[in-house]
């Protein structure tokens, strides 16, 4: 949660390694010169020199602030340019900026956590934390949906995730696909009905 | 604190000015123009004429300034030590305004902090108030009562002097030679004007309801309908964010001015009033949380009357004026919140 005295001042970053998740989302694997410690929800910006900065959520565990991973969507001027980087390049990142979520309210209760699309990005850094603190947890249930099966991310995770004990994952798409042989539908509406009884709701909200 | 005001004869300010401390002092000086801040070398400051055209935020957001580079130094901003005349109390509350914004959240403003405490501030009671002066109608009075180093009160053979901090009774104490008692007759003098000037301003001011009420009234009003005629004066030049005391959005650029291929970033200005505010990146249909131009004005206006008190405990508009002056639409921000008030 710290921030260095000039907090509009970017640390230095190389990026190490690049994965295709979708066609147009990439994971960038960051290696930055000093730790970024953060909290799930919190953000920071990547600077390209002399193209912009623009704000992303980490995607990967916040136990590991010297390897930041975010997940990329290809849609504007700063994510056309990372897109184009190769491995090695160097950029900036500045932050951690914004509150996180308040992970400390979720103790003893049951999880739900809805994503679409590339929205599951920023929440992949949540699920970390949630698989990392599940002994003190009720029941996690994740329900991720996307338009087509093509754009499902993080797909080679999906089986790990499901096999952690208390955890049950469910992914859908929105219309039915020749490919696709699990639900459809829209995740806000198929994550009406999740469990029987009642859950003791948690807001992830930050305030 | 010596809290009893002392007397300055007039011909004697130029010799305090001379006592203030930093390397540069900025005071009003009238140009054709009107009225603005300037490092005079002979000419004494204008302390009884029309306040300032500029707000004083400039000074501690400047619209273009430096804040980090490409791979460069870690050291803060040093800033030389200044001294600011002629600030008035809508200048001072501003400035508690932006210490709310800069200073008073998570984690302070490096850049603001300096410019900060490099600053001396004299400030002087109003006299006139001007055509647009409506402080009175936001809960303010057109005289400090505190947030000073220095307070002056003109009377009439020259300056009622009180100092607000130690650094302000420093200065006092090394221009003892230059100051008298007060004597009763002046201190009923400076009463009488600040009395005035509350009085000049109450039936100058075209009547804006209390700031509470106001702020109940438009709460929630975004959306309401009765905004879409001033949306249609608008003409989203930004002059009123520019001359605003309190509008402090900024935008971060990268800029190459140094040398070719090495990189700074350069924080601006920005106006909440410009379509490009707040733009993201994509192509969906609505790349901005206030595609109209209506809702952009709304905001701004509700931003001072009601999201303000929630945010700092303050009204966000100090009633200074300068944006009914700088506005290309001529738009009064008070007939403003009147309307649309009175249309809720």
């Amino acid at each position: 949660m710290t921030l260095r005295a000039n907090p509009y001042e970017p640390i230095a970053a190389r990026l190490a390694d690049v994965v295709d998740e979708t066609p147009t989302i990439r994971t960038f694997v960051f290696t930055p010169e000093e730790p970024i410690p953060f909290v799930s929800g919190q953000f920071v910006q990547l600077c390209l020199p002399g193209i912009g900065e623009a704000p992303f959520t980490p995607s990967s565990s916040p136990l590991e602030p010297n390897r930041l991973e975010i997940t990329i969507l290809r849609t504007g001027a700063v994510t056309e340019a990372l897109h184009r980087l190769e491995p090695g390049a160097e950029l900036g990142i500045r932050g951690p900026l914004g509150k996180g979520y308040p992970v400390e309210k979720l103790q003893g209760k049951d999880i739900l956590v809805v994503g679409g699309g590339v929205g599951l990005a920023p929440l992949r850094a949540l699920l970390y934390h949630v698989f990392h603190v599940r002994d003190q947890l009720g029941r996690i249930e994740i329900k991720y949906g996307s338009r087509s099966p093509d754009e499902l991310l993080f797909r080679r995770q999906y089986d790990q995730w499901s096999a952690l004990p208390g955890v049950r994952f469910s992914a859908t798409v929105d219309v039915p696909h020749p490919q696709w042989t699990g639900r459809t539908g829209v995740v806000t509406v198929t994550s009406r009905t999740v469990w029987s009884s009642p859950a003791a709701p948690a807001s992830c909200s930050s305030s | 604190m010596h809290r009893t005001p002392r007397f300055l004869r007039e011909d004697d300010l130029s010799a305090l000015i001379s006592a203030l401390p930093g390397t540069r002092c900025y005071q009003p000086i009238e140009k054709p123009t009107g009225t603005d801040y300037g490092t005079p070398s002979s000419s004494p400051p204008s302390l009884r004429g029309k306040r300032p055209t500029s707000p004083t935020k400039p000074f501690f957001l400047p619209s273009r300034e430096r804040v980090a580079a490409f791979w460069g130094s870690r050291d803060l901003p040093e800033i030389e030590p200044f001294s600011l005349v002629g600030l008035r109390n809508c200048d001072l509350l501003s400035i508690r305004y932006l210490d709310h914004v800069f200073l008073g959240g998570v984690c302070e403003d490096p850049f603001y902090k300096a410019h900060r405490a490099a600053a001396f501030l004299v400030s002087v009671d109003c006299s006139p108030p001007q055509e647009s002066c409506f402080c009175t109608a936001v809960g303010g009075v057109p005289y400090a009562d505190g947030g000073y180093d220095l307070n002056l009160t003109p009377v009439a053979e020259g300056y009622l002097v009180v100092a607000g901090t130690g650094a302000g009774e420093s200065v006092l104490l090394a221009t003892a030679a230059l100051l008298t008692e007060a004597k009763a007759e002046l201190l009923a003098e400076g009463e009488e004007l600040r009395a005035r000037m509350v009085e000049s301003l109450s039936t100058a001011a075209r009547s804006t309801p209390d700031p509470q009420v106001v702020a109940e009234r438009l709460g929630g009003s975004e959306a309401h309908a009765s905004w879409e005629p001033w949306a249609g004066k608008c003409v989203e030049c930004g002059a009123c964010t520019a001359v605003c005391p309190t509008c402090h959005c900024y935008y971060i650029i990268d800029s190459n001015d140094a040398a070719p291929g090495s990189y700074t970033k350069i924080r601006t200005w920005d106006s909440c009033l410009l379509a490009e505010y707040a733009r993201m990146a994509g192509m969906g249909a609505k790349l901005t949380p206030r595609p109209r131009l209506r809702s952009r004005l709304a905001n701004r206006v509700l931003h001072k009357y009601v999201y303000s008190f929630a945010q700092y405990g303050m009204c966000g508009c100090l009633g200074c004026g300068r944006c009914d002056e700088a506005c290309l639409g001529a738009i009064a921000i008070r007939d403003v919140v009147n309307a649309v008030g009175a249309s809720r």
